[in-house]
């Protein structure tokens, strides 16, 4: 018989909820993770949160824990997580895969169901995290996906790492340098971006997957967050968007007025998308409470 | 020098940057960088426009700081 993991609470009177830290997972590469519950009552549904990676999983960390809390405060219970290879969980960095994140994501949706008793929690995504929980999500028919600023192609993404890197280094007033991202990778078998490591196993099992070849096939209600900047992707976006629809899928977007542009920390522009980080938190936890909850027993 | 390129480069930065300071400021050779007019986010972004309003791509051997620190600069990289 399994037993309930060892639990580590912190209860928000004032929010009304209350966040169980644990361990979760294989014996041998346990995750971490955070539940955030409604404080004495069931919750009506579940929601289990896919982290960005790189760079960006620390300037999204705050949105996530935002995000799990509001959900919480509203009944949503919501499970955020670290991959194996990252954060608090067991595993090394340069092992990472994206069929790996996939595998710890199926794992943190049971360990939700588990603990909540909600069958088929929903995923949620930020950024790669989005491109992960849509591959996730492929495996569990019916399960609703909210996609945070998703990346489309991970080919895409893994070009803009290398330009905000890039970037960075120019305006410390560094020539870059040549060779590339797949050049270096090709070279040292590992990039740094903006001081997180780009490792070759994530970059080879990632490069060519995109969002609509991940998703699969069922059909699910779908909501899709996307910040207002370069035109290509917002057309990429609503492209996405129009497949979706003709393959029976519920879409819903989200259109915010400023680019969500998270590589960087500490820009000049970091309030501006912060205010419009808090109106994307409120409209998912609205679209998530009119799409996901269910009755709950009295 | 197209002026037109170097003052929709401005408009770029001072509306979708938000630059707050004067717009007569950023003349074409107004110093950017080093000034503190464009940070990481902005260069970011800058290249994004660039390749976008001109239809063009930049190759990552001209993404060097001598690029970048004038608006003159940007206009000139636009136009290779």
């Amino acid at each position: 018989m399994q037993t309930a993991p060892r639990t580590a609470d912190r209860t928000d009177h004032q929010l009304g909820i209350v966040e169980q830290s644990a361990f979760f997972g294989n014996e041998a590469q346990k995750l971490f993770g955070v539940l955030h519950l409604p404080l004495g009552r069931p919750s009506s549904s579940a929601v289990v949160i896919c982290p960005a990676i790189c760079t960006e999983s620390l300037t999204t960390y705050r949105n996530d824990v935002l995000l799990a809390r509001t959900l919480a405060s509203r009944g949503i219970a919501a499970l955020r997580f670290h991959y194996r290879g990252t954060g608090h969980s067991d595993g090394q960095e340069e092992t990472m895969t994206f069929d790996a994140m996939r595998e710890d994501t199926l794992a943190a949706v049971a360990y939700a169901a588990a603990q909540t008793g909600i069958a088929g929690p929903a995923l949620l995504g930020t950024r790669f995290g989005a491109l992960v929980a849509a591959s996730a999500a492929a495996e569990l028919p019916e399960t609703p996906l909210l996609l945070w600023e998703p990346v489309l192609e991970a080919r895409r993404y893994f070009r803009e790492a290398w330009r905000a890197s890039m970037m960075f280094k120019v305006r410390e007033g560094v020539s870059p340098g040549a060779g590339g991202l797949a050049g270096q990778l090709e070279r040292d078998g590992v990039v740094d971006v903006l001081g997180y490591p780009i490792w070759r196993p994530l970059y080879e099992s990632s490069i060519d997957r995109t969002l609509l070849d991940e998703v699969g096939a069922s059909a699910r209600p779908i909501l899709l967050a996307h910040g207002e900047g370069a035109t290509a992707v917002s057309a990429a976006l609503a492209e996405a968007a129009r497949t979706l629809r003709e393959r029976g899928w519920a879409v819903d977007v989200e259109v915010f007025a400023h680019p969500f542009v998270w590589w960087f920390v500490g820009h000049s522009q970091w309030e501006q998308i912060q205010l419009h980080v808090d109106e994307l938190v409120r409209r998912t936890v609205e679209w998530a409470d009119s799409r996901l909850t269910r009755p709950v027993a009295a | 020098m197209s002026t037109e390129r170097t003052a929709r480069i401005r408009d770029f930065i001072v509306d979708e940057l938000r630059w707050d300071g004067p717009r007569e400021q950023l003349t074409e050779d107004y110093p950017l960088i080093s000034s503190g007019v464009i940070d990481s986010l902005g260069l970011f972004r800058i290249v994004g426009f660039l390749e976008e309003e001109y239809g063009i791509e930049i190759p990552d051997d001209e993404l060097l700081p001598e690029n970048f620190e004038t608006l003159g600069a940007i206009a000139k990289l636009a136009e290779r």
